[in-house]
C-alpha cells in the first residue's frame, strides 16, 4: 500500500505519531520481501526491525518522499542480503520451506502446495525479483535500483524465474532440461 | 498448459499474502536506532593501533619503558574496541551522557596477585574499584564469578531510556573464557539475579540482545536465553555462530 505523502512528510518533520504510523504501514511490506530473501521468520524479522531502524534513522535525510516505498524496499533488500550473507557464513543455505497458510484461501491443497514448493525452490537471487514485481508492483528499472543491478539484468532474471516457475509448476522435468536449466540459474546467482 | 503472466502474479500475491506477519515490535526498532551503528571493524583496528604505535614512538624509549604495561594495555583495548563493536541486531554498547562509549576492558594481572576488571571508555580506563563504584552508582553491584578466570570481563550500566518517557535502559556487558559461569545481580527489588554460561549479553528492560563477543548467536539461540532470563531460570549454555560483518552505507534516492 502506498504510504501517505503528507504522513512521510510529517514524520520527516519529526512528529513521533506519524512515523509510528508510517512503520506499522510499512511493516508487512518489509516483513514480507525480507522474508522472500531468507525464508526464515525469526531473520526476516530482523532484517525487517533493523531496515525500520535505518528508516527511523534516516527519514529525514530522504529528499524525494514519494520515493518511500523504493527507498524502504532498498533498505530491506539491503538488510535482508547482510543476513544472508552473514547466515551463508554460519551454515549452508538448505532449501527453505513456505510456513503453513493459517487460513483457508481459495486456491486447491494441492496448487498451494506446489506454488509455496515452486517459490521455495527459486533461490532467493531469482525469487526476490519475482515478488518485487508481482507483489510489491514495482518496473525492472525500480528493482535495479533496488538491488543495484541494470533493468536488463532484472528482465533476464524474470523472465528466467518465470520460466523456471511455470516448468516447476507444470511436473517433472526431462533431466537434460533440467540440467540446462539449473546451469542458466548457476551462471546469474548473484 | 503455461501458466501466463497474470496467472503467475495472482499466485505469487496469493503466495506472499499468506506469508503470515508477525506484529511490529516498535519498542525493539526504537532500540536497534538508539543503538550506534557497528563500525568497520578493520579500518578501526588498523587506525587505531597505527594511533598507538605513533603515540609510543612520540612518547620516547625511556617513557616507552615504564609504560609498556598500560601502552599494552591500550593497544589491547583498542582491538577489544573493535570486536565488541560487532553486536548482533544493530544493539551494541552503553554510550554515556558525556559521548563515552564504554566498553569492558581486558582483565589486568599483576604479578602474583589477583586479576583485575575493568571499565572502560573511549576517553580513560578506570580501575576495578572505580568500576564497582561506578556499578553501584547505576544500581548494579557486579559480583565476580568465583574463580575468575584469566580474561574475563564485565560491565553493569545503567541509563536513560532512548526516547523521552521511556525507562531507563540496563546494559550488561560480560565476558568470560567460553562456557565460564557469570552472576550480576540488581541491587534493590526485585533483587534479580541472572545466571548463565553465555558470555556476552545485554539488556535493555524490554529485551534482551544476547551476543556473544564478536561471535554471534543465532536467533534461536538469542530467543532461548532471552525466554530463561525473563523466566528468571539458569540460561541454557549455548555455542556461537562466526564472526559478523559490516554493512555497507545505506543507499538513498
Amino acid at each position: 500500500m502506498p504510504a501517505d505523502l503528507a504522513l512521510i512528510r510529517r514524520a520527516q518533520a519529526g512528529e513521533p505519531g506519524a512515523l509510528h504510523s508510517l512503520l506499522e504501514g510499512a511493516w508487512p511490506d518489509a516483513y514480507r520481501v525480507a522474508w522472500s530473501v531468507l525464508g526464515d521468520p525469526r531473520r526476516a524479522e530482523d532484517a525487517a526491525q533493523e531496515a525500520l531502524a535505518r528508516v527511523m534513522q534516516s527519514i529525514g535525510s530522504l529528499r524525494r518522499p514519494e520515493l518511500f516505498r523504493a527507498w524502504l524496499l532498498r533498505i530491506v533488500t539491503h538488510e535482508a542480503w547482510r543476513e544472508l550473507r552473514r547466515h551463508s557464513r554460519e551454515r549452508p543455505a538448505a532449501p527453505e520451506t513456505l510456513p503453513a497458510c493459517p487460513a483457508p484461501t481459495p486456491l486447491a491443497a494441492e496448487e498451494r502446495l506446489d506454488l509455496e514448493a515452486a517459490l521455495a525452490a527459486l533461490g532467493p537471487a531469482h525469487r526476490l525479483p519475482l515478488v518485487l514485481h508481482y507483489y510489491s508492483e514495482l518496473s525492472s528499472a525500480e528493482i535495479g535500483a533496488v538491488l543495484g543491478i541494470p533493468a536488463a539484468t532484472v528482465r533476464f532474471r524474470l523472465a528466467t524465474a518465470r520460466q523456471r516457475l511455470r516448468q516447476l509448476l507444470e511436473g517433472p522435468r526431462p533431466e537434460g532440461e533440467a540440467a540446462r536449466l539449473d546451469a542458466t540459474l548457476g551462471g546469474v546467482r548473484r | 498448459m503455461m501458466a501466463s503472466d497474470d496467472v503467475l502474479r495472482g499466485q505469487v500475491r496469493r503466495a506472499m499474502g499468506r506469508v503470515p506477519v508477525p506484529t511490529l515490535d516498535l519498542s525493539a526498532v526504537q532500540a536497534r536506532a538508539a543503538a550506534p551503528r557497528a563500525r568497520r571493524p578493520h579500518l578501526t583496528r588498523t587506525w587505531m593501533v597505527g594511533a598507538a604505535a605513533m603515540v609510543a614512538l612520540a612518547l620516547g624509549a625511556p617513557v616507552l619503558a615504564r609504560s609498556v604495561p598500560d601502552l599494552y594495555h591500550v593497544v589491547i583495548s583498542a582491538l577489544h574496541l573493535t570486536v565488541v563493536a560487532r553486536e548482533p541486531g544493530g544493539q551494541t554498547l552503553a554510550q554515556s551522557a558525556q559521548g563515552f562509549r564504554y566498553t569492558i576492558g581486558p582483565a589486568r594481572c599483576k604479578g602474583a596477585g589477583p586479576c583485575g576488571i575493568s571499565i572502560e571508555t573511549s576517553a580513560r580506563t578506570v580501575s576495578l574499584a572505580q568500576a564497582e563504584r561506578d556499578a553501584a552508582g547505576w544500581g548494579f553491584r557486579v559480583i565476580p564469578p568465583a574463580g575468575l578466570p584469566t580474561g574475563a570481563h564485565l560491565v553493569a550500566i545503567r541509563e536513560p531510556g532512548p526516547m523521552p518517557g521511556q525507562p531507563n535502559q540496563v546494559w550488561f556487558q560480560l565476558r568470560t573464557a567460553s562456557g565460564g559461569q557469570f552472576t550480576i545481580q540488581e541491587i534493590g527489588p526485585p533483587h534479580v539475579v541472572w545466571q548463565g554460561t553465555v558470555t556476552t549479553w545485554v539488556q535493555d528492560g524490554t529485551q534482551i540482545v544476547i551476543s556473544n563477543g564478536n561471535r554471534v548467536l543465532t536467533a534461536a539461540q538469542r530467543n532461548a536465553i532471552r525466554s530463561a532470563m525473563l523466566a528468571r531460570q539458569p540460561v541454557p549454555a549455548v555455542s556461537a555462530g562466526p564472526a559478523r560483518g559490516r554493512a555497507g552505507p545505506i543507499a538513498r534516492p
